[in-house]
């Protein structure tokens, strides 16, 4: 081509072909009248449910000339009064934040340096479909690994792998409120199990941090509680918001066990807890009674360093208050190797005081199939169906790689959709039980929320593929081979979302504006379309996701536009039902097979052969060591927002807590620049030397410190707590939190 | 009677937890690095174990004989018809006068406007619509407590009749409208 | 300058700003010969261009060391210069403010709007230089002109030093070229 012939024929075109267009075609020519409509001024109000953390809370955005200017909550959701947190109120400011990620993207560079080039969709799905098939032709569709923060597209994400006859779908819960779920599955046959915190009136917490960790109608809930001259105790290594708020009582860490088994101890002798409740609802506590017999206060005052006297004080008052009482089960678990026997012994105690079913308890959440025998109730009584049918799906050749499902072994009782997590790099490092070659995440960052980040890169630079679909460049994307934009819940539809507690709940997420950055997609397109590339169409038989809604809608009967215009439906009329609400006798069964509590599991029992809680001492550490412990801040979601600017502009790094005596030991002073090691890793940081820590431990706030150099504001400020933390996995395959120790030196 | 709008803030259920901030800005467009309000941390006071610790939400105090208005040069700053201390964007000149005046350190000048800035109570989306200012309408504690004080029925007029509500520098004479509650802090 | 070469130059600058794509990478050395032509650029700036399109020569390689250049300047995450008008001249430093809807009413008033396949918002700076490019094109010259100092030449004085000083040679130096051209020497036709 002759010298700027080719400039010349993009803008006069060359054969008369172009001329109507010219230039690169990125602009056309309008229709006047198209031109005036879009132009449009008033002030819109788009119901829809927050995604900025994983709460839901409804929320009503408030759209202006095309864009949100404001998110607020939902006026008519009692649960939230109206509020949202700082984070839910900041999500125009990851909407229109120049960073996000805008295309999909595939690695030109080595893994880690950075470099990528820009693709279009479809050369994003051939790349990945190439790479999965060959996975699969060397060494079987199980070695591909899914993981995902639990949330509403997981099914089309996890449809993939299923396709590929994957078993190994992982949600990121081992590294947080897994235990938990055990437990409750449990004592209860199944984790839906809600705590009526407004009624209560004395609360004790084992380290949940509500009025940090916060879900809003929580925070609604504890607070209506201790205005209403309702008790909290809050038992914590370190001071806390929520500590502040109530009783703080600073237990050793890892102890917390030896504190909740002296209490049953407490109630046993001295006759404190509902013999008849527990004589009608639960079996096995005749072990309990066993196992407690010697955990006295004076023993769990050695272990918790809590004074015996307090211990039995605390224990009596809190019975005082039965059944209205709550032990807090907690959320961010993953303590200790056996932190799920904490929980066990939370839920027993619990049951002891008869607070189950009643104003000021715990509950069943009440879904349908709860409601459908109570006659009065039957009108309430409405489910959500499936938004589409999926043909069957080949059947994995191998077990999962974590041992989840596996009967008489520890696996027998990790929950299925959750799986081990922390088994992912053990696999792809050691080929044990088999080698995972392919990854692919989404909403989830493995790289900060998994302990031992250095070992996960090290894992994700071996894989043959990775892939990470998210909004901003994560560190998990910045080690990827393929990065997939999603766009914000503010623009894009989702299935619908249960949040059913006390009555069904049924929320809708809705776009409030059309995409913003226009290569991005919603995560159930993007895995629609690339199960389509692989030949797996058959398992996405939706046209789109307002038809999947329709559907799911219709076994509920109700409609998408009554859904669009109210934002939430709440069984109009409906009062929050307990099951023991009018008759403390009256049937409460559980989900289990016999319909009762079970103080000793016989699937724990066959699992791990301690059907009942067993106490396991963990080392303290000695002299010149502190325990590690992480927590979550108000303003920022775990490894999500600290890139958000108007969150980061309010927090954008964090310190390493540490009490005012053992800094003075170390000549250490606020503010100044220390060194925290964990013998293996080292990380440089700031000290924030406090009363409110015990002397033993430190703590920091998780989920700084990021590698991505693509995360400009969040990179490289303050500590990564999961660099520090090695990648052990508890006896039912949670990671392992609170047991690392460190020391501390000023840089 | 004339309306006295006003402001509680009932310590004891206010957990730092920023959500009014961040309301604030959007709801008002304050620039980048710049705040209305703020609910910094007081404390932990105390030793190990026995600590304490609030939060205090910081704005404009809304003063009945407000020192800002009284050296304003071009009387941009001024009480509207309903007794709310604001600011004429266009009259302010950006002498800063006020800001040396307030005893509460509560303006700034806005870097998108070039004017004096604070708090408006959120008047002219809001409150003047008969909504909430967006900071009382989030607040996630339920700590904020707003309304006409004159207004027997009203909740804070209540909530003052029972609660000791405490000013800012009462001694400076500015009769501000936001009131603490500090019964329940430790 | 005669308005073709107006034309010409404005639709060069806009495929310089794209995202890359194989069809301007391939024809990076005509576009650097248009320069030298119509815009006084000093030697050690051609220079650098001219290393580079023979350090790449045209095809997938030189594609790759585009966008190693352009995803961390213009694109992704620690974005040195965000190619959004918007993001320097509101408030917030956000996408899709008030300038990228003057921008977008500003094309309407001329009877263009973003294509079909909305790849880009309005206010990018390939997408404003393009339609300079047409309004050349059109003979639209007063049109043009309010254009260039209303929306043109604020974005460029912001957003040019940034690129200028990132030291990713072949953007920073067309960066250079640009400013040369439109706020140093810019005469009208
Ligand atoms: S708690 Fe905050 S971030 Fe989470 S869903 Fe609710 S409003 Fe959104
Ligand atoms: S607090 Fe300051 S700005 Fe507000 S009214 Fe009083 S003097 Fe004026
Ligand atoms: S009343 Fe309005 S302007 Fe004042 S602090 Fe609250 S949100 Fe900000
Ligand atoms: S929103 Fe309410 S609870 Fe949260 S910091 Fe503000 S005043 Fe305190």
């Amino acid at each position: 081509m002759k010298r700027r012939d080719f400039l010349k024929g993009a803008l006069y075109g060359t054969g008369g072909t172009m001329i109507a267009l010219g230039g690169f075609g990125t602009l056309t020519k309008l229709d006047p009248k198209k031109a005036a409509a879009a132009e449009q001024d008033a002030l819109s109000t788009v119901f829809s449910t927050c995604e900025m953390c994983t709460s839901r809370c409804t929320v009503a955005l408030k759209v202006k000339n095309g864009k949100v200017v404001k998110a607020e909550g939902h006026p008519n959701d009692t649960s939230t009064g109206g509020s949202i947190c700082a984070r839910g109120n900041a999500a125009p400011s990851l909407l229109y934040d120049p960073e996000r990620i805008k295309k999909p993207m595939i690695r030109t560079g080595e893994r880690g340096d950075g470099k990528f080039k820009e693709v279009s969709w479809d050369e994003a799905y051939s790349y990945i479909t190439e790479k999965l098939k060959n996975v699969q032709k060397q060494y079987g569709g199980e070695a591909l690994a899914v993981t995902s923060r639990v949330n509403p597209n997981d099914i089309f994400f996890r449809s993939l792998a299923r396709a590929m006859g994957s078993p190994n779908m992982f949600s990121h819960e081992a590294t947080c409120p897994m235990t938990r779920t055990v437990a409750l599955e449990a004592t209860f046959g199944n984790p839906y199990i809600g705590a009526d915190y407004g009624n209560a009136k004395y609360i004790i917490t084992n380290g949940r941090n509500f009025f940090e960790g916060i879900h809003v109608p929580m925070v609604k809930g504890v607070m209506k509680s201790i205005s209403n001259g309702g008790k909290l105790v809050v038992l914590d290594p370190r001071f806390s918001v929520t500590a502040a708020k109530g009783e703080w009582v600073p237990i050793k860490g890892a102890t917390d066990l030896a504190f909740i088994m002296a209490m049953a101890n407490v109630m046993i002798s001295e006759n404190l807890y509902d013999k008849e409740f527990i004589a009608q609802y639960s079996v096995g506590f005749d072990k309990w009674v066993e196992a407690v017999k010697d955990k006295t206060p004076a023993w769990a005052e050695q272990e918790t360093g809590i004074p015996k006297d307090k211990i039995v004080q605390i224990t009596r008052d809190f019975a005082k208050a039965k059944p209205n009482c709550l032990l807090e089960y907690g959320w961010r678990t993953p303590w200790t190797g056996n932190d799920y026997q904490l929980r066990r012994a939370i839920m027993i105690v619990n049951m002891m005081m008869g607070n189950w079913e009643v104003p000021g308890g715990y509950f069943r959440k009440k879904g349908a199939a709860l409601l459908k025998p109570y006659p009065e109730l039957q009108q309430y009584a409405k489910s959500l169906g499936g938004g589409m049918v999926q043909p069957a799906f080949p059947k994995p050749v191998k077990g999962r790689i974590d041992g989840t499902g596996v009967k008489g072994t520890p696996g027998q009782v990790i929950p299925v959709p959750d799986g081990a997590v922390g088994q992912i790099p053990e696999s792809i490092l050691t080929g044990k039980p088999y080698p995972i070659k392919a990854w692919m995440v989404y909403r989830f960052n493995p790289v900060i929320s998994m302990p031992e980040s250095e070992r996960v890169i090290e894992a994700i630079k071996k894989l043959d593929l990775m892939v990470t679909c998210d909004v901003y460049m994560t560190d998990a994307a910045y080690y990827s081979d393929v990065v997939l934009p999603e766009c914000t819940y503010m623009e894009r539809y989702d299935p619908m979302i249960d949040n059913t507690g006390l009555t069904p709940k049924f929320q809708i997420r809705q776009p409030a504006v059309s995409v913003v950055y226009p290569d991005t997609k919603p995560a159930w397109q993007i895995f629609k379309e690339l199960g389509e590339k692989m030949g797996y169409g058959q398992y996405f038989p939706f046209k789109d996701m307002e038809e999947y809604l329709t559907k799911q809608l219709a076994a509920a009967g109700l409609t998408l536009a009554e859904m669009k215009e109210k934002g939430f439906w709440v069984p109009p009329g409906m009062k929050p039902f307990f099951m023991r609400g009018k008759d403390p006798k009256a049937p409460a069964p559980t989900a289990t097979a016999d319909q009762k509590i079970q103080i000793f599991s016989e699937e724990l029992e066959e699992a791990t052969k301690q059907g009942i809680p067993e106490y396991k001492h963990y080392p303290q550490p000695e002299n010149g060591k502190f325990r590690f412990i992480q927590g979550k801040v108000a303003v920022h979601t775990n490894a999500g927002t600290h890139n958000v600017p108007v969150l980061n502009e309010l927090m954008p790094t964090n310190t390493l807590w540490i009490n005012s005596v053992s800094a003075g030991k170390l000549g250490i002073k606020e503010g100044d620049s220390i060194i925290i090691s964990a013998g293996k890793y080292e990380h440089k940081g700031i000290a924030k030397v406090t009363e409110g820590i015990r002397p033993d431990s430190v703590f920091t706030y998780h989920g700084f410190g990021r590698i991505s150099p693509k995360m400009t504001r969040a990179y490289g400020k303050g500590i990564n707590d999961n660099k520090l933390i090695p990648n052990e996995l508890g006896e039912i395959g949670n990671v392992v939190s609170s047991t690392t120790f460190v020391t501390v030196r000023k840089a | 009677m004339a309306k006295h709008y006003a402001m509680a803030v009932v310590v004891a259920k206010c957990i730092g937890c920023q959500a009014c901030t961040v309301a604030c800005k959007f709801q008002n467009n304050v620039p980048e690095g710049q705040y209305r309000t703020k609910t910094p941390v007081v404390g932990p006071k105390g030793t190990f174990p026995n600590v304490s610790m609030y939060f205090l939400k910081e704005a404009c105090q809304m003063c009945q004989d407000a020192p800002c208005v009284k050296v304003c040069p071009t009387k941009a700053s001024h009480y509207n018809e309903a007794g709310v201390v604001l600011v004429d964007v266009d009259k302010c000149v950006g002498c800063k006068y006020c800001l040396t005046a307030c005893p509460y350190d509560a303006r700034f000048i806005n870097k998108d406007t070039g004017a004096a800035d604070k708090c408006t109570f959120c008047w002219e989306a809001r409150v003047s619509q008969g909504q909430a200012p967006a900071c009382v309408s989030t607040c996630v504690g339920g700590a904020l407590v707003f309304g006409d004080e004159k207004d027997p029925n009203s909740e804070i007029a209540k909530l003052l009749s029972k609660n000791k509500g405490e000013v800012r520098k009462e001694e400076f004479g500015t009769r501000p409208s936001i009131y603490y509650i500090f019964q329940g802090v430790k | 300058m005669v308005q073709e070469t107006r034309g010409e130059l404005y639709l060069s600058f806009a495929g310089i700003w794209q995202r890359p794509r194989r069809e301007i990478a391939d024809h990076l050395e005509e576009i650097i010969e248009l320069w030298s032509e119509e815009i006084e650029i000093p030697p050690e700036t051609v220079a650098v261009l001219s290393a580079f399109c023979q350090r790449y020569p045209a095809g997938e390689e030189r594609l790759n060391a585009l966008w190693a250049e352009y995803i961390p300047l213009f694109e992704t995450g620690a974005v040195e210069a965000p190619p959004y008008a918007s993001v320097y001249l509101d408030k917030g430093r956000q996408v899709l403010g008030a300038e990228t809807r003057a921008v977008q009413a500003f094309y309407a008033s001329t009877g263009y709007g973003m294509g079909n396949d909305k790849q880009e918002l309005s206010d990018h700076l390939a997408v404003e230089l393009e339609f300079l490019a047409l309004l050349a094109r059109d003979g639209e010259e007063t049109s043009g002109e309010t254009f260039r100092q209303k929306h043109l030449l604020p974005f460029l004085q912001a957003i040019l030093p940034r690129i200028k000083g990132s030291r990713r040679p072949v953007y920073a130096q067309a960066a250079e070229i640009l400013d040369n051209w439109q706020l140093k020497s810019y005469e009208r036709g």
